[in-house]
């Protein structure tokens, strides 16, 4: 029985799929991998946001209104300190007594205090302290909920805390250290640490800890002693009673104390918190969708390439359909009918792969201790309805072309015995287009660089970006028309290494300059990035160092391990290193917030000697006039936005002191990051000379000894909490983070290298196919399989170095245009990293060799007499 | 005159059971230093088959093969392949040439693969002998159907083989063309002391062989020594009408 399919090019288009697994693998690798980036990092931020909303909605869980006391008008407007150094600035709380007049009222069920601060788990291993932490997150002290109503914390283990000396692990970091109820556990909380029995171990909802923090939890009024709320409370939590009608219950609270307490829902409360998060973590999906559209556009270079390469193989097939009698059309239409089938299977299987790239990235990042939240992986509808079209419109669009290219094919073609070579097209039109564009976006980047074009809508660094994006697209246009000359730069150098086969290699990759070149740009886009990456980071570096190096003038810079952790370094510190012979200068640094024209703004109290440790560079006024009593000293940059010059007098409110006014004399620039704006002598402000607490510290010493070292290490090794550090290791820490996040940009950008991997694959697929006699010619005269593969790994190197010789060109040079457009912000160093890029490029070579391992064992098992026979 | 390379019980079957052609009959057939043998026979006969189990391009499925008494079927793929570059040179009836080679590297390459320097004045007296001296730098696609063979024919020359194999090396080429390749062909025999196995199914170049052999059905049906063109048609006719 014959069947009858009223569509025979969809069944045609669907049986060549079925027949030819490989192909689909070969042209769907692209986008399987693009999508599965955009996937991944659907999952990534959404996971993150629904762990967020969780955690924040756990927080509240039970409690229908949350009391939060009114805080002064620039103490809320200061949200985040920057991560610079501790800062002692007072937040209101609620007393205690308001907690029962709000149980009191009948419309409350009811009503209980949140402690919350501060506090940090230390452990011992081998004899050192380790301050226990999840790299940026939190580590928190609170009060034991006792009320019936309170539903955060249940216990997984022992009992609730009673007394001052206990004291409640999270579950999560008690089984990560290795913490068993019964054990003894230092916490440092304030300044002063101190030893707990450790009597229970206890979950937050589900999730063991929230958002990867820490929690110590104490008995009530342990934690108001230990975490800075002696009589107090950050807010209070209420359940309403049945029957009420919650705008009711929250007028009521309100009218307790209209100037201090402000009342909101408990779900609205949630929601805000987690927003002002999710919005951090905004910028970072942003990253992973800009790597994505990477990952994408690459994916979209190469399957073109791979579309008309498999076409070509299949020119005999399709030239023969059109001799049976099928229209141009119907042969467009088969081959957009396999695309669509590729796309739809590569976009599925993308989908499948990014779930698992998105654990992978999540353990990577817990393994970096980013310290996220936990939670289950979420892949929404509409991420895995993008992802398919995405992937689908992309494959058919890049489809397009090699199609119609296709559809032209002469019905002739069946019956002639040869491979079709393309025709040669002119690529002089090709340069001219090229160098056109280029010419132009260079006029753009040095337009702005230099000072002679500048165009009125973008600010100087998007004009620099725009520029390099149209270089960019320019270069690429060309790239074509100087395979050629590239090439010919190794014809030489190759036929010297490696003789005739260094030769025929060099020759092939002439032959087809337009497959040479977009196989070469595919991983030409990869190397751009990575080095452009690479230098700008190398810059950061050395900047950081230079930097580093003139402004700290100290030999020891002293500060707080955690910001998060300890509000500062107690003052016994700099008593004891002061005594020490060796020291020769010490300056401390301490802080508050305070209010300056209804704004909030840091306070900074300083030793006279801080001017000899850091380096300041005096705008106006004098040092002399900073000396006396109500003198303050303003950054210049304050001095500009504040509009204020020396003389003038400045009202400032200070906690727990009341306005004071002061007389602006001197005006400087503090040129490491500021730990303040507005600055006065330490010694002449009792609210500051009588504080506990530095923020920081730094020192002199006469002769840097191993000894001596050793001797300030042990001082400092007693307070738990500080960190030491000096030049080197100031150095060390900036380099580390910059390494850091340039891995992780590293890995991502890895990712857009493995995808033009296929492209080269491919390309030399096509390239071996095409040259089947000839190969089969020179097996016939002689030539080892062995020297067959090493002409094909040749050929690839070539490919590899001309995309990444041009990438990392093309990235360096970006850097170096992005630095000179950042000059204005204080950029000034321009530095390559000569072993990081040799080391790009070299690892691009070898993944090309490792691409051309297919196609080369496919060449060297080539049937001679197939190749040679004629008939 | 010594034997060069011979042929014992050489046996080739394609396929399996039902479905099998013997391609080759139990063939036994020695060829002798410094003659230009051709072999003929109608289509299908098997001369293609023959020449590549001699040439070590393809292996028998029964016999042997001893080139200068040394077996060529107990040898492996390498040694195999040396053997050809050092000992064979080949000319094909078409797709001779690495097309983005010159005339002269192409003519070179057999010594350039084996990473050594060609004997140059050897070389240069073949290109003489072939007249392409002038066309040394040119691509092949720049030259035309018969000089490329002519190219090929310097380039099967240039190692100084022991034996040179050529099938149908003059089936695509012009009459004029056809004579000059095979007045070479001749002379590297009777003037350098070559050897040459040459397959065609053409008369006229048979004629210019010393001794040609008749393939049928896989078997050698005669063998002719310095036979006549017309000699040969009447062999020709006389097998295919049988
Ligand atoms: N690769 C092959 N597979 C199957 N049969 C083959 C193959 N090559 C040749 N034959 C068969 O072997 C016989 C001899 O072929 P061949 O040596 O090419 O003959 P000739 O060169 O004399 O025309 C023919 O019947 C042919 O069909
Ligand atoms: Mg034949």
């Amino acid at each position: 029985m014959f069947g009858f399919t009223k569509r025979p090019l969809f069944l045609i288009a669907w049986k060549n799929l079925k027949t030819y697994p490989v192909r689909i693998f070969l042209t769907t690798s692209s986008i399987i991998l693009g999508v599965a980036v955009i996937i991944a990092s659907n999952i990534f931020s959404e996971s993150n946001k629904s762990a967020f909303d969780n955690l924040f909605t756990g927080i509240y869980e039970g409690v229908d209104l949350v009391v939060q006391p009114i805080q002064e008008d620039f103490a809320q407007g200061f949200s985040g300190d920057g991560g610079q150094g501790p800062i002692s600035f007072e937040v209101k709380k609620i007393p205690d007594e308001k907690i029962q007049e709000i149980q009191n009222l009948p419309s409350v069920k009811a009503s209980w205090g949140e402690v919350l601060g501060f506090a940090q788990f230390i452990k011992v291993v081998d004899g050192e302290t380790i301050l226990i932490s999840n790299g940026f997150a939190p580590t928190f002290g609170a009060a034991w909920d006792d009320n019936e109503f309170a539903a955060q914390w249940s216990l997984v283990t022992g009992s609730r805390p009673t007394n001052s000396k206990e004291v409640v692990m999270d579950v999560i970091t008690a089984e990560k250290n290795d913490f068993k109820v019964g054990d003894r556990v230092t916490v440092l909380a304030g300044a002063t640490p101190a030893t707990f029995t450790i009597v229970g171990t206890a979950e937050f909802g589900t999730v063991g800890a929230p958002g990867g923090s820490t929690f110590a939890l104490f008995e009530f009024k342990t934690a108001q002693r230990l975490l800075d709320s002696r009589g107090e409370v950050n807010l209070i939590n209420v359940v309403i009673q049945d029957g009420f009608d919650i705008d009711d219950v929250k007028n009521d609270i309100t009218n307790l104390d209209k100037e201090n307490l402000s009342v909101i829902n408990a779900q609205e409360a949630a929601a805000e918190q987690a927003d002002s998060i999710k919005q951090g973590l905004d910028f970072f999906n942003t990253i992973l969708n800009v790597f994505a559209g990477i990952a994408i556009f690459v994916g979209a270079f190469i399957i073109q390439n791979t579309f008309r390469i498999l076409l070509l193989q299949r020119t005999k097939e399709l030239s023969l359909l059109r001799a049976l009698g099928t229209s141009k059309r119907q042969i467009y239409r088969l081959v957009i009918s396999e695309s669509l089938f590729m796309s739809i299977i590569g976009s599925g299987i993308g989908i499948g792969l990014g779930i698992g790239l998105a654990v992978a990235v999540k353990e990577g990042l817990q393994y970096f201790e980013f310290g996220l939240p936990d939670g289950p992986l979420v892949l929404t509808t509409e991420a895995a309805i993008t992802g398919l079209i995405i992937g689908i419109t992309v494959t058919i669009f890049s489809s397009l072309l090699p199609a119609r290219k296709a559809s032209q094919v002469s019905p002739m073609e069946a019956i002639r015995d040869s491979v079709s070579t393309p025709k040669r097209k002119s690529l002089v039109l090709r340069l001219l287009l090229g160098s056109l564009v280029s010419i132009f976006g260079f006029g753009m980047l040095f337009g702005v660089l230099y000072d002679f074009l500048d165009l009125p809508t973008l600010s100087s660094l998007q004009q620099v970006g725009f520029g390099a994006g149209v270089i960019f697209i320019g270069i690429s246009v060309i790239t074509p028309s100087i395979t050629k000359p590239f090439v010919f730069l190794f014809d030489k150098i190759y036929e010297l290494i490696f003789g005739i086969l260094g030769k025929l290699a060099t020759e092939n990759s002439k032959r087809t300059p337009r497959r040479t070149a977009s196989t070469a740009s595919a991983l030409m886009i990869g190397l751009t990035l990575i080095s452009l990456a690479n230098v700008i980071t190398t810059s950061f570096k050395a900047q950081a160092e230079s930097l580093i190096g003139e402004v700290i003038l100290a030999d020891y810079q002293v500060g707080a391990a955690n910001v998060f952790a300890s509000p500062g370094i107690p003052t016994g510190l700099s008593e004891e290193l002061l005594a020490l012979d060796e020291v020769t200068k010490l300056s401390r640094t301490r802080a508050t917030v305070v209010g300056y024209n209804e704004r909030p703004l840091i306070l900074g109290a300083v030793d006279l000697t801080v001017f000899d440790l850091v380096k300041t560079d005096d705008i106006a006024g004098s040092r002399e006039d900073f000396i006396n009593k109500n003198a303050v000293g303003i950054l210049k940059r304050t001095a500009e936005r504040e509009e204020l010059k020396i003389g003038d007098e400045v009202l400032l409110t200070i906690p727990e002191e009341g306005q004071v006014t002061f007389v602006v004399s001197y005006i400087f620039d503090w040129t490491t990051q500021p730990p303040a704006e507005f600055f006065v002598l330490l010694e002449n402000n009792t609210f500051f000379s009588e504080e506990s607490l530095d923020t920081e510290l730094y020192f002199n010493v006469d002769v840097k000894t191993d000894e001596l070292e050793e001797k300030i290490n042990t001082i400092v090794a007693g307070y738990p909490g500080v960190e030491i550090r000096d030049e080197e290791g100031l150095v060390e820490e900036a380099n580390n983070q910059i390494q850091l996040l340039l891995n992780v940009i590293y890995g991502f950008l890895s990712i857009s290298v493995f995808v033009a991997l296929f492209g080269i694959t491919n390309t030399l697929s096509l390239s071996v196919f095409e040259r089947t006699r000839e190969i089969g010619l020179m097996r016939a005269i002689g030539t080892y399989r062995k020297q067959i593969r090493r002409m094909i790994f040749i050929e690839s190197s070539i490919i590899a170095i001309f995309g990444a010789a041009l990438g990392t060109g093309l990235g360096i040079f970006f850097a170096w245009s992005l630095i000179q457009a950042l000059a204005d912000e204080g950029f000034t160093v321009f530095a390559v990293s000569i072993s990081q890029t040799f080391m790009w490029i070299g690892i691009a070579i070898i993944a090309g060799i490792i691409a051309a391992i297919l196609p080369a064992i496919r060449a060297s098992r080539q049937n001679i007499l197939e190749a040679i026979s004629y008939e | 005159m010594n034997v060069i390379i011979k042929a014992k019980n050489l046996s080739k079957i394609y396929g399996e059971k039902e479905t099998s052609v013997k391609a080759l009959d139990n063939v036994d057939v020695e060829f002798k230093e410094n003659q230009f043998t051709a072999i003929m026979g109608p289509s299908g006969s098997g001369k293609s088959t023959l020449l590549h189990c001699l040439a070590g391009l393809d292996r028998a499925t029964s016999g042997k093969i001893l080139l200068k008494g040394q077996d060529l079927s107990t040898l492996n793929d390498k040694q195999l392949t040396k053997i050809r570059r050092d000992s064979f040179g080949f000319i094909f009836q078409a797709f001779n040439l690495i097309p983005t080679l010159t005339a002269e590297e192409n003519i070179t390459l057999p010594a350039s693969i084996a990473g050594r320097k060609p004997d140059m004045e050897w070389v240069e007296n073949v290109v003489k002998t072939v007249g392409i001296d002038d066309r040394l730098t040119h691509r092949p696609n720049e030259l035309s159907g018969g000089q490329q063979q002519r190219v090929a024919a310097a380039r099967a020359m240039a190692t100084k083989p022991e034996v040179i194999f050529a099938d149908e090396p003059s089936g695509n080429l012009d009459s004029k063309s056809s004579r000059e390749l095979l007045t070479f062909m001749k002379s590297f025999v009777e003037e350098l002391d070559q050897t040459i196995i040459m397959v065609t199914h053409d008369p006229f170049a048979a004629s210019f062989a010393g001794r040609v052999i008749m393939l049928k059905d896989g078997e050698i049906a005669s063998d002719l020594d310095s036979p006549t063109q017309e000699e040969i048609v009447t062999e020709v006719t006389s097998l295919t009408n049988i």
